[in-house]
């Protein structure tokens, strides 16, 4: 029995004896986890290489951007309006709050039937590392509620693409309301693609589709057009994909087979 | 028996750890750098067009003036119509904003602006003398609105014109006013 128990408590000591040394391992471990912490931080400051980034830019203005910060998955993000400044400049809409501000009679900006407004869209790569770049344009009509109307034309929305310039568009892909476009070359790190848009304008036969006329009250003419009240939306999404391994990454991200020519630029199957 | 079971226990656990391992690496591999962006943006369409003819009668003289009541910028056109007992209508067109076309029109050279109106055009009128009590004199109206081709240059459709409104007024001789309602 005593024997026994001499015997427990020298197991014991072992046993304490192990744990101080697992311990102590533990905190050494620890300790040189600290260090490789620490080295982890420069491995982290060379990864910063490859930060993807995009940015759509609007009439040489930025409007939205999602680019990489390098770590813990932060992301530089904003997303913007498109066309806000389609009717006025920036100054003219300044002038007009401002008169508006002192009660004086203000005239609204008005949008013009058929003129062609400048709405030139394009790429920026705004990351670290190259990439190729798609484009998705959508067109519709909203009633008043912001419902999508699908029984009216988005072909009465017109923008004017550009494609001789590297930018092709995937017809296939493309219905009505959505153009699919893809830039064919390698965009640098900084570099800014050429136009895929450069103007828009409403279809004046917007204004031939009337449902009613009538209305012939005393001496006022009054007549309802279809279009009257809708709101024209133009939607834009740039997708980004690394360079490196394209076809694989294209194929993974959009789902799209494309071949890798000699030069750099891509072609779709 | 027991030790073996054992042994081919941690076995299978280091061969999960490793698999588990090895397809947490293929996962990782898997990724392609990535991003994208959006915007959205839109305006409401107005295509209301309405305009008004403001009348004064002076004298013997109709002063007819259109006004645009609408929202938007429209081009307007007249017509004058009267019974072929008045004889000849005179008219005045003195600011030489109005021109008379082969289909018996006067048009409007210039957009009228929302809110503004034109410049006066000015039809005498010769009423015979047994009419003299009370005459009739009609004018047709129309408006349309302001399209522009790609040069931004202004013109007006008028094959897709907006309404037909026959504006009769029957004035007793000598008492002027506004035509409008």
């Amino acid at each position: 029995m005593n024997k026994k128990s001499k015997f427990r408590s020298q197991m014991t000591t072992g046993i304490l004896l192990v744990a101080a040394v697992l311990l102590l391992m533990g905190s050494v471990a620890g300790g040189s986890q600290a260090a490789l912490t620490y080295f982890s931080e420069t491995y982290k400051a060379r990864i910063l290489i490859y930060d993807i980034g995009v940015t759509l830019v609007e009439n040489e203005k930025d409007i939205s951007w999602r680019d990489y910060t390098g770590a813990d998955d932060k992301w530089d993000e904003h997303t913007g309006v498109l066309l806000e400044y389609m009717l006025e400049t920036e100054e003219e809409r300044e002038a007009r709050a401002a008169a508006r501000a002192k009660d004086e009679k203000v005239t609204e900006p008005e949008l013009i039937l058929g003129k062609a407004y400048k709405e030139e869209l394009t790429v920026r790569n705004s990351g670290n590392i190259d990439q190729y770049v798609r484009v998705m344009v959508y067109r519709y009509w909203n009633d008043e509620e912001g419902n999508k109307l699908t029984d009216v034309s988005p072909s009465l929305i017109k923008l004017n693409f550009l494609t001789d310039n590297g930018w092709i568009i995937d017809e296939e892909a493309s219905t009505q309301e959505r153009t699919v476009l893809y830039y064919t070359k390698m965009l640098k790190v900084g570099e800014t693609a050429p136009l895929f848009t450069d103007t828009i304008s409403i279809d004046p036969s917007v204004a031939k589709k009337v449902t009613q006329i009538t209305s012939v009250d005393g001496n006022v003419i009054t007549t309802t057009y279809d279009y009257d009240g809708l709101e024209f939306v133009l939607e834009a999404e740039v997708d980004a994909v690394q360079t490196h391994n394209v076809k694989d990454a294209i194929k993974s991200a959009w789902g799209v087979d494309v071949k890798l020519e000699k030069d750099g630029t891509l072609s779709y199957k | 028996m027991r030790q073996k079971g054992k042994k081919i226990g941690s076995v299978l656990l280091a061969v999960l750890a490793l698999v588990l391992v090895m397809n947490f690496s293929v996962g990782e591999s898997m990724a392609y750098f990535t991003t994208y962006a959006t915007a959205r943006g839109g305006y409401w369409l107005t295509l209301e067009s309405s305009s008004k003819i403001r009348e004064r009668m002076v004298e013997w003289d109709k002063h007819i003036q259109v006004e645009n009541t609408g929202e938007t910028s429209s081009f307007v056109r007249v017509k004058i119509f009267a019974g072929s007992a008045f004889g000849l209508l005179n008219t005045d067109n003195a600011s030489g904003k109005w021109q008379m076309e082969d289909d018996g029109y006067w048009y409007y050279k210039d957009p009228v602006a929302p809110g503004t109106m034109t410049e006066e055009l000015v039809i005498s009128i010769k009423v015979p003398e047994e009419h003299a009590a009370s005459f009739n004199v009609t004018v047709i109206q129309e408006s349309t609105p302001v399209l522009y081709d790609e040069n931004g240059v202004a013109y007006a459709d008028w094959t897709m014109e907006a309404d037909v409104t026959t504006n009769t007024q029957d004035i007793p001789v000598g008492e002027g006013g506004q035509g409008d309602e």
